[in-house]
Order: structure tokens, then C-alpha cells, then sequence
């Protein structure tokens, strides 16, 4: 088995790009099938299933029992692969289904996400990543923990990572129940239990080994799936060859369009909005940057919270203890965001066509302004609409479809996209399977996060330290089972939209760790009680926060509505940290020449859990 | 001992230095530059610099700044004898 081992990690490049090219054969066999008369739902099935099956090989064939393997993938993970994974385990159902959308209907001041979740990774490159690699823990409160001693400081952090990563998965989740009760014509409900069932056969059998090897082979599938149709796009519809490049006088030209169609000037009526519950009519401009300080405030504090947040999530963080060297972690770092990046920036450009293909008159796809009955009678109106992602409500009763009567989620964006730009079927099909992927990864990412955390720190090194490496794993994946059950029993409940849920999950992070794990590194000073109270404290600030502005109907203070409550925990975190710190005796001996050993690069690794 | 410990100690505070540089270029392209971003679009049907700041733009910046701050503290590591074997 080390041998095999051996040979694949050698032989990587060549072992994806096999798969690489077998997948694009793929797409291709299934357009020919399409051309052949094949329904689209069995193009959907086979798009869905054959991925699932994929993932689920790779995840059997890299099971393990070794403890290293299992949380660590072995540390043997090269930085260009890491990043792969680490772009995959980042990238979200969110990030692949909804932020376009979000673009979409919101313009400007929601490209905020777009800067903070690139910017956070110049943090964890600096501040964090190549540090913990050298510091050798299995998990975040594993660093936590032995760098301030005790078991409540590796406590606390277990909750924090917990209550941050729960939030985040159950969204997860939520989005592969949504590709896949789309993609193969089952109730939300089952969709959801379906997906956990394809998560799991990733992660049960390999932990943090199978993981990797899975999340490349998903970031493949979902950056093809990504990619593939905008170009298409642009190039059918004639708006350039690289469509990042070319959006930008698609911008001026959506801008004369929303003169044209009084975009923000018509607002639904209160009635119609009632009706289309959940869905949402475009009354923004595309670019109205706003010149006001609050909007410049909100732009910046939402930037900063998910910086913070991209910092501070145990998930993130734990894909570069995989990697073989300190210098491999840090250069992981840009890697991953390269790849992140090769998404991210395209997002708006696809967000700006789709507005150009609806909003222009001019376009065969046009539909604004056009007789309602035409409109209604396109099959991909009825499609999603069947669905209940879109709605046309005739408010002024003429019969024309103004702006402010097309009522959409904004998830349509990237899922019905194919279809509004009169692509094939199979494009919609290579997107469900993206989207599944892209969820997929970052489930099985924070899963593990938590399981791991629960098995190694709260299990094997608060409960019973004495136990051997057979019964922690298996602990690890009973919890990973429980933990699993649980997310997608909140999922099918329908508790919350994607993007709140995710962007509390960074909130919690920032509030909770970011300076406790900063601080680790920066100042050796940092001691357990500060730690300890910088957790409790910005972690319960935050928390208290968000209850307050959320569901007690408190005004929030400075415009800092439940996505920015980060803003207030991470300061209460700070200040109690360094006052705390500074009131009580400095760390011990140890552990100053435990900081000054994670500080360079050379020697061994500080723990060897 | 007490040489390689005086190597190290100069060599975190040049790493300290390089972070305080990769923070403040970090600093400029997370929260200066969208400050000026309805600047940046400038007027009417000119080239829409906000909006390309935040969608792309910023982007850029940090893709470069990470591979640029790695090369630094690469080098830093190999002068001071701290890297990797």
C-alpha cells in the first residue's frame, strides 16, 4: 500500500489529467446523446450520477486506518494539488449557485463577498497557514489548545469551530438537496439525504486522505462547469472571446438598458412582492457604487468580517497541514487562490451577460418589455417557474412585461443560464453536476472539520487520552455519521436561506478565533486566560449581537446588520484578549520556545499528536 | 546555539517587517481603493473603474501579493539558515 501510495502522489499530474480529459470525453458522449435524441432527464441522471460514482471510487480506494491518513491525508499533499482541493473545499454551493445571482440582484455592494473571500487569503498566507503547518497539530483547537494549555482553552475552541462549521454545512447540504431534487426529479427532502449519503462515501471510509483526492477531482468538474458555459455564452451571443475581459462595455451597455427600462425607478407593488414571496425583482443598477459614508461602511466592514472569517474557518485552515513543508503551505496559499480566483472573477461577467440577454431588446433573448403571453410561453419560464424560482405578476395589468413584474431567485442565474441562452441541455446537466461538486466538497470539508475536532480534541484528548488509534477512528467516524445526520435533519427542515447562514458562519469564526489564533503566532505574550477570554467573550458578543438584531428586533448599531456581527465580536475579542493576557503571568518558558520554534521553518514539528 | 538563536531573532524581525509591508499593500486593495470606488467609475459611459476594482481588480492584487510575499519570505528563510533542509 506505501508503495501504491507512493506511485500515485508521483504520479498525480498525470492520474487528473486522465481524469480530466475522461470527463471532457464525458460531456462530449453526452452531448452526442442529446444530438441523438436521448430526454434530457436521463442526461441529468447520467451527468449526477456518474460524478457521485466517481467521488465515491476515489473515496473507497483511498480508505485508510492510520491516524496520520486520516487526518492529515498523510502530509504528503503537493502545494499545486492542495490548492485544488482547498479551491474546491472553499468554494460553496454559495460561492458556484448563488453568488452570481447575487450579483445579479444586488450590483455593487454585494461584490463586498468577491473582495472579502479572495483578500482573507493574503491573511492565512502571512498571519497563519505556513505557521500551524510547522506547529504539526491534526486540528485548529489541537493548536488551540497545546499553544495555551488546558482543556478549557482547546474547549471553547472546539465550540467555536462547531457552532461556525454547523452553520456553514447545514447550507451546504441545503444546496446539494437543491441541485439534486432539480437534477433528478426528487423532493427537496430526499435530495438532501441523497446528497449526505454521496458526502459521506467521500469522507467515512479516508477522512482527511479520501477528501483531498475527492475535492481536485470536484474542483475539476465544478471550475469545467463554471467556465464552460460562460465563454459558450459569450461567444454565441457575440460579446467577446474572454468574457471577463469583454464585461466591461457590456456594464455601460446594461446601464443604458436600465435608463431604458427604468430599473430602480419601478418598484414591485406591495402586492405582487407579497405574492412572490422569496423571490426578488431587479431594482438596483448593476454599478451604483454609492457615494454615501454608510454605504462605503457597510462595503468595508462586510469585506473585513469575511477576510476575517476566511482566517478563522477550521476547514480552511486544516488543508495546509496537509502538505509536506512549510514552504509547500504557504505557497498552497497562492495556489488555492488562484484557482478560487479563476471562478470568482468570472462570476460578474456571468451575472452582466445574463442581465444583457434579459434586459436587451435587441436580443432574441430579451424578454423585459415584451408581451407577457410570449414571455410565459418559453420553456425555460415554465421550467423554473414550474419550480417556483420565477414568477410574473402583470402588476400595471398592460400585458408587457416591465422589470419590476419578473420576480427570480437569484440561484437561477447560474442554473438557468444555459437555457436562457438557448444552450443544449447538456450544459444545464455538466452545471447540476458542478454545483453538486462545489457543494459537495465544502460539506465534506467542514464534516470533517467538525468530526475531527470532536474526535481528536474533545474524545481522544479531554475524554480519554489513553485510547488507541483503532477506537478514535472509529469514534471519528461514528461522529462524522451523527454529525452528518444532524446538518442534513436541519437541512430538510428548511431553516434558512444559503448566503445568511454563510456569512454568520464566518462572524462566528472571526468572532471566536481569529485573534486567539493570530495572537498565537504574533505575540507571545498571548497566554490561556486571555485566550480563553477572548474567545468566551467576542464569541458571546457576536452571538448576542446577531440574536439581538436578528430576532429581537433590536436597530443595529452603525448600519451592522447579521452579517457583519463580526464587527462587534472581534473587537470585544481583541481588547479582552490583550487586557487579560497583560493582567496575568506571561506563558511559561515552554511555551515561548514553542512560539519561537513555529516561527521558522527548520527543525521539527512542535507536537506530533 | 546562542548564533543560531541571535539568526533567528533578526530574521523574525525582517519577517515581521515583510508582513507589515504585505498587510499595508493588503489594506490598500481591500478598503482604499472601494473607498474611491464611485471615483473610480468615473462619468457617465467612461470605463467603469469601481466596478472593476471590486470584481476583478482587488483580485489580482492578492493573487500577485500572496506569490510575491512567498518569494520574499522564501529568500528570507534561505539567507538566515532557517529553511528546510
Amino acid at each position: 500500500m506505501m508503495k501504491l501510495e507512493g506511485g500515485f502522489i508521483q504520479n498525480l499530474g498525470r492520474v487528473y489529467g486522465i481524469y480530466t480529459l475522461g470527463f471532457l470525453g464525458f460531456v462530449i458522449l453526452m452531448a452526442i446523446l442529446e444530438q441523438a435524441g436521448v430526454a434530457p432527464r436521463y442526461i441529468g441522471y447520467m451527468f449526477v450520477g456518474f460524478t457521485i460514482l466517481i467521488y465515491a471510487l476515489i473515496g473507497i480506494l483511498s480508505r485508510t486506518m492510520q491516524s496520520n491518513e486520516y487526518y492529515v491525508a498523510g502530509r504528503q499533499v503537493p502545494a499545486v494539488f492542495n490548492g485544488m482541493a482547498t479551491a474546491a473545499d472553499w468554494m460553496s454551493g454559495a460561492s458556484f449557485i448563488a453568488m452570481a445571482g447575487g450579483i445579479y440582484l444586488k450590483g455593487y455592494p454585494y461584490m463586498a463577498f468577491l473582495v472579502g473571500w479572495t483578500g482573507g487569503y493574503v491573511l492565512v498566507a502571512s498571519l497563519l497557514a505556513p505557521y500551524l503547518r510547522k506547529f504539526g497539530c491534526y486540528t485548529v483547537p489541537d493548536f488551540i489548545g497545546t499553544r495555551y494549555g488546558g482543556n478549557l482553552a482547546r474547549f471553547c475552541a472546539v465550540v467555536i469551530l462547531v457552532v461556525a462549521s454547523f452553520t456553514y454545512v447545514t447550507a451546504q447540504i441545503t444546496g446539494t438537496g437543491i441541485v439534486a431534487s432539480r437534477a433528478l426529479d426528487i423532493p427537496f427532502e430526499v435530495g438532501v439525504w441523497f446528497g449526505l449519503a454521496g458526502i459521506l462515501v467521500c469522507s467515512m471510509l479516508g477522512g482527511m486522505k479520501a477528501v483531498t483526492w475527492t475535492q481536485v477531482a470536484q474542483y475539476i468538474v465544478l471550475i469545467i462547469a463554471y467556465l464552460l458555459p460562460v465563454f459558450w455564452m459569450s461567444n454565441k451571443l457575440d460579446y467577446g472571446l474572454i468574457p471577463q475581459f469583454a464585461q466591461f462595455d457590456a456594464v455601460l451597455r446594461v446601464q443604458e438598458l436600465e435608463a431604458l427600462h427604468k430599473v430602480g425607478e419601478l418598484k414591485p407593488t406591495a402586492e405582487a412582492a407579497a405574492q412572490a414571496k422569496g423571490l426578488a425583482a431587479l431594482t438596483v443598477g448593476i454599478n451604483d457604487a454609492s457615494d454615501t459614508l454608510m454605504a462605503k461602511w457597510k462595503f468595508l466592514t462586510l469585506v473585513l468580517c469575511m477576510m476575517a472569517g476566511t482566517a478563522s474557518l477550521p476547514h480552511v485552515l486544516m488543508r495546509y497541514f496537509t502538505t509536506p513543508s512549510v514552504k509547500a503551505a504557504r505557497q498552497s496559499v497562492g495556489w488555492s487562490l488562484i484557482f478560487i480566483f479563476l471562478l470568482y472573477f468570472t462570476a460578474p461577467a456571468l451575472a452582466t451577460f445574463t442581465k444583457l440577454s434579459i434586459l436587451d431588446p435587441n436580443l432574441a433573448t430579451g424578454i423585459i418589455g415584451s408581451s407577457i403571453a410570449e414571455v410565459q410561453a418559453l420553456d425555460w419560464v415554465q421550467n423554473w417557474s414550474s419550480v417556483g424560482f420565477v414568477k410574473i405578476i402583470d402588476g400595471n395589468g398592460d400585458g408587457l412585461l416591465q422589470i419590476n413584474e419578473f420576480f427570480m431567485k437569484g440561484d437561477i442565474v447560474v442554473l438557468a443560464t444555459p437555457e436562457i441562452a438557448g444552450l443544449p441541455y447538456v450544459i444545464s446537466g455538466l452545471v447540476a453536476a458542478g454545483g453538486l461538486a462545489a457543494a459537495m466538497s465544502t460539506a465534506d470539508g467542514l464534516l470533517l472539520a467538525i468530526a475531527n475536532a470532536l474526535s481528536h480534541d474533545l474524545y481522544y484528548k479531554i475524554i480519554d487520552p489513553k485510547a488507541d488509534t483503532k477506537t478514535r477512528l472509529v469514534v471519528a467516524r461514528i461522529l462524522l455519521l451523527a454529525v452528518g445526520g444532524a446538518a442534513a435533519f436541519v437541512a430538510s427542515a428548511k431553516l434558512t436561506g444559503i448566503l445568511g447562514a454563510v456569512a454568520w458562519a464566518f462572524c462566528f469564526a472571526n468572532s471566536g478565533l481569529f485573534f486567539p489564533l493570530v495572537l498565537g503566532v504574533w505575540w507571545k505574550r498571548a497566554n490561556r486566560a486571555g485566550a480563553v477570554a477572548g474567545m468566551i467573550g467576542g464569541f458571546a458578543a457576536g452571538a448576542w449581537y446577531l440574536y439581538m438584531v436578528q430576532f429581537a428586533g433590536m436597530t443595529p448599531w452603525l448600519g451592522l446588520d447579521g452579517l457583519r456581527f463580526g464587527m462587534i465580536g472581534m473587537p470585544v475579542s481583541l481588547v479582552l484578549m490583550v487586557v487579560v493576557s497583560l493582567m496575568t503571568e506571561e506563558p511559561d518558558e515552554e511555551t515561548q520556545r514553542m512560539v519561537d520554534a513555529i516561527r521558522v521553518p527548520r527543525g521539527e514539528t512542535v507536537t506530533n499528536a | 546555539m546562542s548564533n543560531e538563536a541571535a539568526g533567528s531573532s533578526s530574521h523574525w524581525e525582517k519577517s515581521k517587517r515583510l508582513l507589515f509591508i504585505t498587510l499595508a499593500i493588503w489594506a490598500f486593495f481591500s478598503f482604499v481603493v472601494h473607498w474611491f470606488g464611485s471615483a473610480l467609475n468615473g462619468a457617465e459611459g467612461s470605463f467603469p473603474g469601481g466596478y472593476f476594482m471590486a470584481g476583478q481588480g482587488s483580485q489580482i492584487a492578492f493573487v500577485i501579493l500572496i506569490f510575491w510575499f512567498v518569494s520574499r519570505q522564501n529568500k528570507l528563510d534561505d539567507e538566515h539558515g532557517v529553511s528546510e533542509e
